[in-house]
């Protein structure tokens, strides 16, 4: 698998969009969700979407399968591996089931809002928890 | 059931009364205009026992008999004025309670409701708003007549002016040629959007919003119309446009 794109290592590059995507993701959710402005709302999310594809359909998720031999032959020493694979896919699976939920029923009917804003939260919270424990995993790696 | 006397931290939210007067005085004067004098007995009552109901759920507990409900409403109305005129020549809103301000947001719901049932949704956009408006910019605050102000600066004193009174814990104002914009999140009324009117989208337009949208008729001296308010949890968006 390719190793780095124009000479940077690729798991920096992961990392620098997933810093990209935390900051977006706090803006959007200040400057979007509680100031009342959608439109800048519903970009940070197609944003994040897209980013996500890349990062974790292209790297994340092939690293994963190629490691998870490994990772369950030793689970007490790859906890953080396993972890971070789990709550990261909950994540993902909590978001795309979100953006499907507002696509599908267009126009952000309240009741819809009310059943979905406690998963809002939920997704966020247990994707941050996966992004520090990826940020955990990059210092393992690049810093034993 | 709520006590009576109204907690010190509901006092400013109390005062949100003197808007929402206007508002009912002004879907008042416009059924009377278009469906008769009889608006109020005919239709705005019935459907304000359902709005009660929904918004004061432990209100209708105790009331088995929705007729006797209707004519304590009637009466609530009936006094309603004078009760608000007592309270602004006093200079304080302590006689007032919670309770009351949801009656009155339910008759301000049981007008909407009418409205869009009697006369269709397009001509409440048509002609009720625009003229709603006009109404309703006599009750405004001086401050917010001034010509000389620009619109966008009213519209921003506006949103102060529901922040600081706590009606509100955000709100957001945004001018661009014909459109407006007023957001508001984090309002002390916002418990009724858990209620199936507002869930079923039985109610249509925040009442910021229409204070708004007033603003923006007195300031163009044209027509306005509140287009639509999109309801969140805890607050809404309002889009008005000037005609």
């Amino acid at each position: 698998m390719m190793q780095s794109i124009l000479g940077i290592p690729i798991p920096f590059l992961v990392l620098g969009i997933e810093i990209i995507i935390l900051l977006v993701l706090i803006l959007g959710w200040i400057y979007g969700a509680r100031r009342m402005d959608f439109k800048l709302h519903h970009k940070a999310v197609w944003f994040v979407v897209f980013l996500h594809i890349l990062t974790v359909g292209l790297w994340m998720i092939p690293i994963a399968i190629a490691r998870l031999t490994l990772a369950l032959s030793n689970p007490l020493l790859y906890w953080y591996q396993i972890v971070h694979d789990t709550v990261g896919l909950l994540a993902i699976g909590l978001g795309a089931i979100l953006v499907v939920m507002f696509l599908v029923k267009g126009g952000m009917p309240l009741k819809l809002l009310k059943k979905t804003r406690p998963f809002m939260f939920l997704t966020i919270g247990t994707w941050i928890i996966a992004f520090f424990l990826g940020f955990y995993w990059f210092l393992l790696g690049w810093f034993p | 059931m709520e006590s009576n006397l109204p907690q010190k931290t509901d006092e400013q939210k109390l005062e949100a009364v003197f808007l929402y007067r206007g508002i009912l005085d002004a879907y008042d004067a416009v059924g009377t205009e278009l469906i008769g004098p009889n608006v109020l007995e005919e239709h705005v009552l019935p459907r304000m026992v359902y709005f009660v109901k929904e918004f004061l759920p432990e209100i209708f507990s105790q009331r088995a008999d929705s007729s006797t409900l209707v004519d304590e409403l009637r009466t609530f109305l009936t006094y309603f004025h004078k009760k608000v005129d007592d309270a602004q020549e006093k200079g304080t809103v302590r006689e007032l309670t919670m309770n009351e301000i949801w009656q009155l947001r339910a008759a301000i719901f049981g007008y909407e409701s009418v409205f869009i049932n009697i006369l269709g949704e397009a001509a409440i956009k048509d002609y009720v708003f625009v003229r709603m408006a006009d109404i309703l910019a006599s009750y405004l605050p001086e401050a917010l007549l001034n010509p000389s102000v620009s619109l966008l600066d009213k519209l921003q004193e506006y949103a102060k002016y529901i922040r600081d009174h706590e009606f509100v814990s955000y709100a957001r104002v945004k001018a661009e040629g014909s459109e407006v914009t007023v957001a508001a999140n984090g309002c002390a009324f916002a418990r009724i959007h858990d209620s199936e009117a507002y869930q079923n989208l039985n109610v249509r337009f925040c009442p910021w919003g229409m204070i708004g949208s007033a603003i923006v008729a007195a300031h163009e001296g044209r027509g306005t119309v509140l287009k639509s308010s999109i309801f969140t949890t805890r607050g809404s968006v309002s889009h008005i446009e000037t005609k």
